[in-house]
């Protein structure tokens, strides 16, 4: 781990047991945040992600257990803190913006109250203080009226506006690190481009780092200095965002880039990467991608590591794409 | 046929409408009284706490058409797609179904309230964490009689195919899954009972591009074998320039533009769908440092005089202050609701 290094995981793997045998959610994560870093992660639907973001809260409930690995945050290794010691940390200086934002806000709780108490337990001010901070927090994410918006219950907001609630609160202690969970889902974009900007600027000027979990590609490009990828558990592609979007190395990748609405003609079937993800109490021996993948040989029976290609582009796969290569490569 | 719909939609041959909506209005907060009411006949502003989230709404949907709707984050789309989906009713105003009231289902379940589906903007809260996703599938088409219960988990197992799903899914419980997977099963759901009419609220917002395809070619499959209908609310432009034959943009709880998906991208006119259109989000155009959007999100709680863009509307003009601009449509077809826009034609 470098000196700057807010985060740090290594060998990362988290289970769930099943009554089909045990799953291994987050199969050896390797990742590195730097203060100020931006790290994009995108990947299929059940790759990982989110419990990605669990594990590394200390928020992983059971069935669900994190079996190996390290995870040091700012040089200590939180996988061995107790509950008390996470409390000190969870909200204050580690914040996590959660994809269903439902399920993080209290529905017989009036929004307000819920803002004002996500401040007192770490700071100790007045109620009063604490209105105010939570007031200007509302308007920076663009609800207005905050004064009756404060007292209302969350099922009287919109999908966007509790999304956006669910920012402020992430961002009222101002963390040093922030995973958000699919946050811009339901904004639309000039809300998003306001909050994209608001977050872009916590990071250049008070050095947060930010974990970005997003299927919006567009966004990743935008908001992302490096982006990993991940499939079925693991990181399969990770470099800097304009090179790995540029020229994705991975088969996975490049069929992602591929599906986008805007590769195909108006109304048409789009393309998409034939099949599904295998299930996770049952993969294949080697590459998990090769049941997927067109170019998979016997080869792929071993699994495959992370390597360089480039310095600071890392692949997993034995044929990798080669630069501009990458879209002939899928239909 | 392929694409109907859209054929006939080009051709500019008439639809038959499945969904008609007629001065629709919807508020939340406390029901206005009497007093009020006669208050406002008489031009007083509505109270505060009280909010119009829909405001005198009149859309229509034809067979087999594809409507995308677009707007601000909190303008009313989900609330306008409940009250197509007959589970909100109407303060005012008439939703049409195939030429017939539509019933209000919170009040009674009959299997012709069937016909239109909701799939919800959030799947977390759509789903009973108590109920394994076989039973969620299945209970109402056994309730309704449209399978038998003996044929249960092989008509769910069908149906999560559909979606990309395996047969392990089927005993476990919403809380097993991850996001985009709670997704598609509630689109499972919402499909199990053949509507004819499926309201979309973001429906593809949590999956990966790839699935994302997937589900965006089942619905294109469905609409062009079974002739479905869909109102289709995304915010992703892209997404809902794909599928959609025509596009309304809403802000602050009425239709400000209306028109043809290709009409409407290359030639927007409303100033807010401009400033929209300005902030897609692409592979390769940077975060710009400005905001499109000058000025405040303005409160649904006492929306502004006159045009309720006119706060944030780089061309508002003065008379933009005291008067409402109406959803007008132009020689092209293309509807418009802006007081400059009309000026110039
Ligand atoms: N409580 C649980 N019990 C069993 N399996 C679980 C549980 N929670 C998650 N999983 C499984 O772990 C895998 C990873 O889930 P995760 O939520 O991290 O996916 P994700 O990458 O965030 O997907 P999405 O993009 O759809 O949100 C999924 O296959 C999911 O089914
Ligand atoms: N049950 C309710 N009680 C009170 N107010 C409500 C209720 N449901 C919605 N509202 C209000 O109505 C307005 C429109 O909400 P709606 O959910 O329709 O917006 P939306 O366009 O779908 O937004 P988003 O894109 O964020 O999902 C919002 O101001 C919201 O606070
Ligand atoms: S290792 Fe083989 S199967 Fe896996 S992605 Fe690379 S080429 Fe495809
Ligand atoms: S009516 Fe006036 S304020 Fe409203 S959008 Fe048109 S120009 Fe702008
Ligand atoms: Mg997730
Ligand atoms: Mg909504």
């Amino acid at each position: 781990m470098t000196r700057t290094d807010l985060l740090s995981i290594q060998g990362l793997r988290t289970e769930f047991s099943t009554p089909d045998g045990s799953l291994a959610a987050v199969n050896g994560v390797d990742l590195e945040v730097a203060r100020g870093d931006v790290l994009g992660i995108v990947g299929e639907s059940g790759s990982g992600k989110t419990v990605l973001g669990l594990s590394i809260m200390g928020l992983v409930d059971r069935p669900g257990r994190v079996t190996a690995g390290r995870i040091a945050f700012d040089g200590t290794d939180v996988t061995v803190f107790s509950e008390a010691q996470w409390q000190g940390l969870r909200g204050n200086r580690i914040a996590m913006i959660f994809q269903d934002p439902t399920t993080s806000l209290n529905p017989v709780q009036r929004i307000g109250t819920q803002m004002i108490e996500a401040i007192q337990a770490h700071r100790d001010i007045s109620s009063d203080a604490a209105r105010q901070i939570v007031r200007e927090a509302m308007v920076r994410v663009g609800i207005n009226s905050p004064d009756e918006r404060l007292e209302a219950y969350p099922h009287q907001f919109s999908g966007g506006m509790r999304q956006r609630v669910v920012i402020a609160i992430a961002l009222l202690n101002e963390p040093d690190l922030i995973i958000a969970d699919e946050p811009t889902t339901a904004l639309d974009v000039t809300v998003q481009s306001q909050i994209l900007r608001d977050m872009r600027r916590l990071c250049r000027d008070s050095g947060s780092a930010l974990i970005w979990i997003s299927h919006d590609l567009g966004v990743v490009a935008q908001i992302a200095h490096r982006v990993a990828v991940m499939y079925a558990g693991r990181i399969v592609e990770q470099g800097a965002t304009v090179e790995l979007l540029k020229s994705p190395s991975h088969p996975y990748t490049a069929g992602l880039m591929a599906s986008m609405p805007a590769n195909s003609p108006r109304g048409q079937r789009l393309i998409s990467i034939p099949g599904g993800l295998p299930q996770l109490s049952n993969m294949p021996r080697g590459c998990a991608f090769a049941p997927r993948c067109a170019r998979a040989t016997e080869a792929c029976e071993t699994p495959p590591d992370l390597s360089f290609t480039t310095p600071g582009h890392a692949v997993r796969c034995v044929f990798p794409l080669h630069v501009g290569a990458a879209l002939d490569e899928c239909d | 046929m392929p694409f109907a719909a859209s054929f006939r939609f080009m051709l500019g041959l008439p639809l038959t409408n499945v969904i008609e909506l007629k001065s629709v209005r919807r508020s939340f907060g406390r029901k206005p009284d009497l007093a009020d009411r006669i208050a406002i006949s008489f031009g007083a502003k509505s109270t505060a706490h009280v909010l119009q989230a829909v405001d005198g709404v009149d859309l229509t949907i034809g067979q087999g058409e594809v409507l995308g709707l677009v707007g601000e984050s909190g303008c009313g789309k989900s609330t306008l797609g409940r009250l197509v989906a007959g589970i909100l009713p109407p303060d005012s105003g008439d939703v049409l179904f195939n030429g017939e009231p539509m019933a209000d289902k919170t009040k009674e379940k009959t299997r012709a309230g069937l016909g239109v589906q909701m799939i919800f903007q959030d799947p977390a809260a759509a789903l009973d964490p108590r109920q394994r996703i076989v039973d969620a599938i299945t209970e109402a088409p056994i309730a309704h009689e449209l399978i038998p219960r003996s044929q249960a988990r092989a008509f769910a197992v069908e149906a999560l195919d559909r979606v990309g799903l395996q047969e392990d899914s089927l005993d476990r419980y919403p809380h097993q899954f991850s996001g985009g997977q709670r997704q598609r099963i509630c689109i499972a759901r919402a499909l199990a009972v053949n509507p004819g009419v499926v309201v979309c609220d973001e429906p593809v917002a949590a999956l990966d591009v790839s699935v994302q395809a997937q589900i965006l070619n089942l619905f294109l499959d469905l609409r062009d074998s079974l002739n479905l209908s869909y109102l289709f609310i995304s915010h992703d432009i892209s997404v809902v320039e794909h599928v959609s034959d025509r596009i309304a943009v809403m802000y602050l709880g009425q239709i400000v533009e209306l028109a043809a998906t290709a009409d409407l991208l290359a030639n927007p006119m409303h100033p807010y769908t401009r400033a929209l259109l300005n902030e897609v989000p692409t592979l390769d155009r940077p975060l710009s440092e400005e905001h499109s959007l000058e000025g405040e999100l303005p409160s649904p709680f006492s929306p502004p005089s006159g045009c309720r863009f006119h706060p944030r509307c780089p061309i508002a003009m003065e008379e933009c202050r005291s008067r409402a601009p109406q959803l007008l449509p132009l020689p092209s077809g293309h509807q418009v609701s802006c007081l400059a826009v009309h000026e110039e034609i």
